[in-house]
């Protein structure tokens, strides 16, 4: 019975995403170790800058994001190291599956682990800088629309990266000047949305929205090769 | 076909035996030294200052280094995305060594941009680094690039590491706009009166010196393709030899394990 | 330090960026063709291409 090529795809990535989110459950690393990272980074910005709220508050949508990206460089590394250890990444590569599935797979288990780091982060930097948001809805379009961004990018580039011996320091350098414009595009819609003039940040929301399509599309055109190669 | 050693030209074609040089490289090579020279007697000494840059109208002089390196780049970078496309159409090695002699090529013409923009800017602003747009998405652009030349390092295998960069070469290059008008727009939110980029006048030789500096950078960059690329190919071939050396070995060992062939085969050579 | 670098005359910033491209550029120039040079020599003649 033919079969359309999107279902498999979707019905490949949610195994994919099943079997990471049952892993995370098993081992939850994400939760005792890179939530607390990304905790301890806010708190580190608080010694770099003065406590004194007033800096801290002002610079809340910058230091988010950038708390953000520096736990999602630990979440790449920690998705694809359980595909490299034991040779996994040989058996999805022979396996059955779509490859643009694994891509959504991987992507969506990273979004997933993302979502909740920032929700955590959003309520550090409001309990720990005391800054006030508003616009409410634009702090979650942003959230849902960067995190879909750099979770597409941080799955292409972690397969990249994955099963080199130098993974850990060449994923910061491939990764980062790719992901910049998300920095930039959510620090704006955050700064936009704490000083209550929402209409500013949309057109960022725009740009979160254009990048996370463009990366969804490489993923899936480009992830074949990559995975073969990896 | 012919031996190669034995034509190495005379004159001003002669060329090292070993070296990376072949008869048109040579010419060109002549044609670009003497440029470089009328070049640079426009550029520093015939060319009037700009008049409207005030007291430093001397300044101008930079552009003429500033603009044709930051063309001479984006020039490179674009043939990395397209040599890297074709690799991944073609799978030949070729072009591969040419994506990867592009982009180091490219970046040391990225270097370059920002040197000179950055005298430039301290000339203007009085810091060596201001929040320009442009000068900003060209330093993003280094890292983007010092990346891709990065991962070439650590991948080993050749044909693994020629697909994995040759996605990476288009990916990246996709990137440069992207990084690009974000920038510019996320500048243009803050942009001050202090960090107006000064556009100096440009007409009659200084106009010529710009235009000319570009068909220089230009000829530069072929130049330099043409050495790089044979040196990569170079690197290509040895690379394909140390390989097939070390099967031979892994070959001779095994039969001298069976016990059949003694294993002194395999050795001279190995250097 | 800074003083004297903002009353420097406009000269010392253009020989300052003609010295670097012509650094820069020499210096990998001459980087590529020691290269070169080194790593045909390992290699035998018939696998030189372009040399003819």
């Amino acid at each position: 019975m033919p079969e359309l090529a999107a279902d498999s795809m979707l019905r490949d990535a949610a195994m994919v995403v099943g079997k990471d989110l049952r892993l995370e459950w098993r081992s939850r690393v994400t939760f005792s170790q890179i939530l607390p990272f990304a905790l301890l980074v806010l708190i580190l910005f608080a010694f770099a800058l003065d406590p004194d709220r007033r800096i801290l508050e002002e610079a809340t949508p910058g230091l988010f994001w950038l708390a953000v990206l520096f736990s999602m460089l630990l979440a790449i590394q920690r998705a694809y190291a359980v595909e490299t250890a034991d040779g996994v990444i040989d058996a999805l590569r022979l396996s059955d599956l779509d490859p643009a599935g694994i891509f959504l797979g991987k992507a969506a288990g990273i979004g997933l682990h993302l979502l909740v780091l920032e929700i955590v982060l959003f309520l550090g930097v409001t309990v720990l800088y005391g800054a006030t948001p508003h616009g409410g809805l634009l702090i979650v379009v942003t959230m849902v629309l960067a995190t879909a961004g750099l979770a597409a990018a941080g799955s292409l580039y972690g397969v990249l990266a994955a099963g080199l011996r130098v993974r850990d320091t060449l994923l910061p350098i491939l990764m980062l000047p790719v992901v910049a414009p998300v920095l930039i595009a959510g620090t704006e819609a955050f700064s936009a949305a704490y000083a209550d003039a929402s209409g500013e940040g949309w057109k960022w929301c725009g740009l979160l929205a254009a990048f996370s399509v463009l990366y969804l599309a490489i993923g899936i055109f480009a992830f074949e090769p990559l995975l073969e190669e990896s | 076909m012919t031996s190669p050693s034995t034509d190495t030209g005379a004159g001003l074609l002669r060329r090292h035996p070993d070296g990376t040089a072949s008869r048109g490289s040579r010419i060109l090579g002549i044609v670009l030294l003497v440029s470089v020279a009328v070049f640079l007697y426009v550029a520093l000494i015939a060319s009037e200052p700009d008049k409207s840059l005030d007291a430093q109208g001397q300044l101008v002089r930079i552009m003429y280094i500033h603009v044709p390196s930051a063309i001479g780049c984006y020039t490179a970078f674009f043939v990395t995305a397209v040599a890297s496309a074709m690799y991944l159409w073609k799978r030949t090695t070729g072009w591969d060594a040419l994506a990867a002699s592009s982009a180091e090529i490219g970046v040391i013409f990225v270097i370059l941009t920002l040197m000179s923009g950055s005298i430039w800017g301290h000339t203007t602003w009085g810091t060596w680094w201001e929040w320009d747009p442009r000068l900003t998405s060209t330093a993003l652009m280094f890292v983007l690039y010092v990346g891709y030349l990065a991962l070439r390092r650590a991948i080993l295998d050749p044909t693994s590491r020629a697909k994995q960069s040759a996605i990476l070469g288009i990916i990246a290059f996709i990137n440069v706009p992207i990084v690009h008008y974000s920038v510019d727009w996320w500048r243009s939110l803050h942009q001050t009166a202090t960090v107006a980029s000064l556009d100096p006048q440009i007409d009659g030789l200084r106009l010529f010196a710009l235009m000319f500096g570009m068909v220089v950078a230009m000829m530069l960059y072929v130049w330099l393709m043409m050495h790089r690329f044979r040196l990569a190919f170079a690197e290509a071939a040895l690379e394909a030899k140390g390989l097939d050396l070390a099967l031979a070995e892994r070959r001779a060992e095994a039969r001298a394990d069976g016990g059949a062939v003694p294993p002194s085969v395999h050795t001279e050579g190995a250097s | 330090m800074g003083v004297v670098l903002a009353e420097a005359s406009p000269w010392t910033y253009v020989a300052a960026t003609y010295g670097a491209a012509v650094g820069l550029l020499g210096g990998y120039a001459a980087w590529v063709i020691a290269k070169g040079r080194k790593v045909n020599r390992q290699l035998p003649p018939e696998d030189r291409r372009w040399s003819s």
